[in-house]
């Protein structure tokens, strides 16, 4: 069973665009020059491998199609923007990809004359990888913050949208290895692009940019949307959270010594990327929980016929959520769950819509699109009590 | 719906906004102008080669493969870093010779055609591929001539079949793909290749 619900989406809410902005020209200017970069680094070896480019692109796509659902189930209490997340990605695959590259590319030379190109090879990405592309990576979140301050409610909302940044990096990041590593094959297009492509899913995938760049935009936006705090602690995580991001990437991109077994390397890698997970799980743990206080505040004053104290009890994590679906599911069956499903996410969207206009010190009037998710929940909980009666 | 009062400047952007800009702008630009400022400051090295100087080249990203050589005659130059572990660059006057090595080639006739489309890209085209073998270093495989409106060279790429291979491309402005500036011999001479 699935109600019909309806959604009242008032005009520019979510909107991007910020024409009178600085910060937004600025945007698109890094953006239009960060494509021409990746076209003319592409446009040479394009005709010779589209098959290969194409065929990693598909690959990539389904990487990112993953991580965005992950990371749409850690959004607990609120949906971003499609409008934001999809400038979040941009910034991450089309801007500061290629002024890394650049940056990459000048420190290797740098580090080369400082020492030699064997120590630079070794060492240049563990140094000049963090450096230059976290730092690229969380000027995306802070143009965000420039641009659509206003999508900047708590800590978390910068972990998200960091993670999308580091998203869209890695996502363009692996296709340019694709077409490197597709030119140098020595026998094929296609074998030298799908090698890498799978390899760097595969094993770096899961412990990659969206983590570093989701602890460091975590940092930036405790630092802008926690105001009551004093300016040192807010300073202090910020620049400990980012920190925690150029470790988290030098550690990824540390050598595996070459005193070991090459067959030593594939679980030191995994080692180290678990290692990575944890960091990141351990400060989604912290932020996740400050969303849920928000979440309880925010709700204290709504109707018991909105939200029940079972419900704030029940949304407060994933796995929380998901025991209430699966008792409903025992108890009353499939139709149940679901329903209860539902009901979280339109609870979501109402705190959502709740804390927008607390903030801009709306009437106790209800606007449309509040009316409209109070209906869709009053139907829910209606269909809820029907299932549960029979 | 709240409003909010937004105060534009005679551009019609927002005012007090535009330092954040150019703050931003500063920032994004700060690694870029920072490794590129050292870079240029250190400015381009050449690295003249010994006469006979032994290099090495080995395979990448597969290890598995190594070439050892040394360039004909005396005044060569390669650029003083180069960070492919598998393929390196040299110029003696206008005459530039790149060397490679790859590990497990399927076809050195496939490999010689991939190589060669790289090194056609602008301005040139190859033709003319035929087998080759050099007796001095008991290595064979196919050589083309590649030509360009002002320029000539040669590829050719030696090795076995579903092993090593080396390949050398030899490109000199103003010449023609018969001249004796771009033969082969005298480079796969000194050539020794090992692995599989």
């Amino acid at each position: 069973m699935n109600v019909k619900t309806e959604r009242v989406v008032v005009e520019s809410q979510g909107a991007f665009v910020r024409i009178r902005r600085p910060a937004y020209w600025l945007f698109v200017a890094c953006l239009v020059y960060g494509l021409l970069e990746l076209g003319r680094v592409l446009s040479p070896d394009y005709g010779d491998i589209a098959t290969a480019l194409w065929a990693s692109i598909g690959v990539n796509a389904v990487l990112a199609f993953f991580f965005l659902d992950i990371l749409a189930r850690l959004d607990l209490f609120e949906r971003e923007p499609p409008t934001v997340r999809a400038a979040a990605m941009c910034w991450g695959g089309l801007a500061a990809v290629p002024f890394a590259m650049f940056a990459n590319d000048a420190a290797l030379v740098v580090l080369a004359e400082f020492g030699d190109a064997q120590w630079a090879r070794t060492w240049g990405p563990p140094i000049a990888g963090p450096l230059n592309e976290e730092w690229l990576k969380a000027m995306g979140v802070v143009m965000l913050v420039l641009i659509v301050r206003e999508h900047f409610d708590r800590s978390i909302d910068g972990l998200i949208y960091g993670a999308l940044v580091g998203l869209g990096f890695q996502v363009v990041e692996n296709l340019t290895y694709a077409i490197k590593y597709a030119v140098m094959n020595p026998n094929s297009d296609l074998t030298g692009a799908l090698t890498v492509t799978f390899t760097r899913v595969l094993v770096a995938g899961p412990w990659s940019h969206p983590l570093y760049t989701g602890a460091a935009g975590l940092g930036i936006a405790f630092f802008v949307t926690q105001t009551r705090r004093r300016l040192s602690t807010r300073l202090g995580v910020a620049i400990g959270l980012y920190a925690l991001a150029l470790g988290m990437h030098g550690l990824w991109n540390l050598p595996v010594p070459s005193t070991l077994p090459p067959a030593l390397g594939i679980p030191l890698s995994y080692g180290k990327g678990l290692i990575i997970l944890g960091l990141f799980f351990v400060l989604y743990h912290f932020a996740a929980r400050a969303e849920w206080h928000w979440f309880v505040t925010t709700m204290s004053d709504q109707d018991e016929g909105i939200i029940t104290t079972d419900d704030l009890t029940d949304m407060r994590s994933l796995r929380s959520r998901r025991k209430a679906r699966q008792h409903a599911h025992k108890q009353w069956g499939k139709e149940s769950a679901h329903l209860i499903g539902q009901l979280h996410r339109e609870l979501v969207n109402l705190a959502t819509l709740v804390a927008r206009d607390q903030r801009r010190g709306e009437p106790e009037e209800d606007g449309p699109d509040v009316a409209a998710v109070k209906r869709n929940i009053a139907a829910i909980r209606a269909e809820l009590a029907e299932a549960r009666s029979t | 719906m709240g409003d909010a009062t937004i105060h534009l400047n005679r551009f019609g952007i927002e005012r007090g906004r535009l330092w954040q800009a150019f703050v931003a702008a500063l920032a994004i630009a700060l690694p870029l102008m920072f490794w590129i400022g050292i870079e240029r400051a250190l400015g381009d090295s050449v690295e003249a080669l010994d006469p006979g100087e032994t290099l090495y080249l080995q395979s990448y990203p597969m290890s598995g493969a190594a070439l050892e050589f040394t360039l004909p005659g005396e005044g060569w130059t390669s650029p003083g870093i180069h960070m492919a572990d598998q393929r390196q660059n040299f110029r003696h006057g206008g005459l530039t010779a790149a060397v490679e090595v790859d590990t497990r080639v399927e076809s050195l006739d496939n490999l010689l055609r991939r190589r060669a489309q790289a090194a056609t890209a602008e301005n040139a085209v190859f033709n003319n591929v035929v087998p080759y073998r050099n007796e001095a270093a008991a290595l064979s495989g196919y050589r083309a001539d590649i030509v360009g409106l002002d320029t000539a060279g040669s590829i050719t790429v030696v090795g076995k079949d579903g092993g090593a291979a080396a390949i050398l491309i030899l490109i000199a402005p103003g010449d023609d793909p018969d001249s004796a500036t771009v033969d082969p011999g005298p480079f796969i001479d000194t050539f020794k290749l090992e692995g599989k």
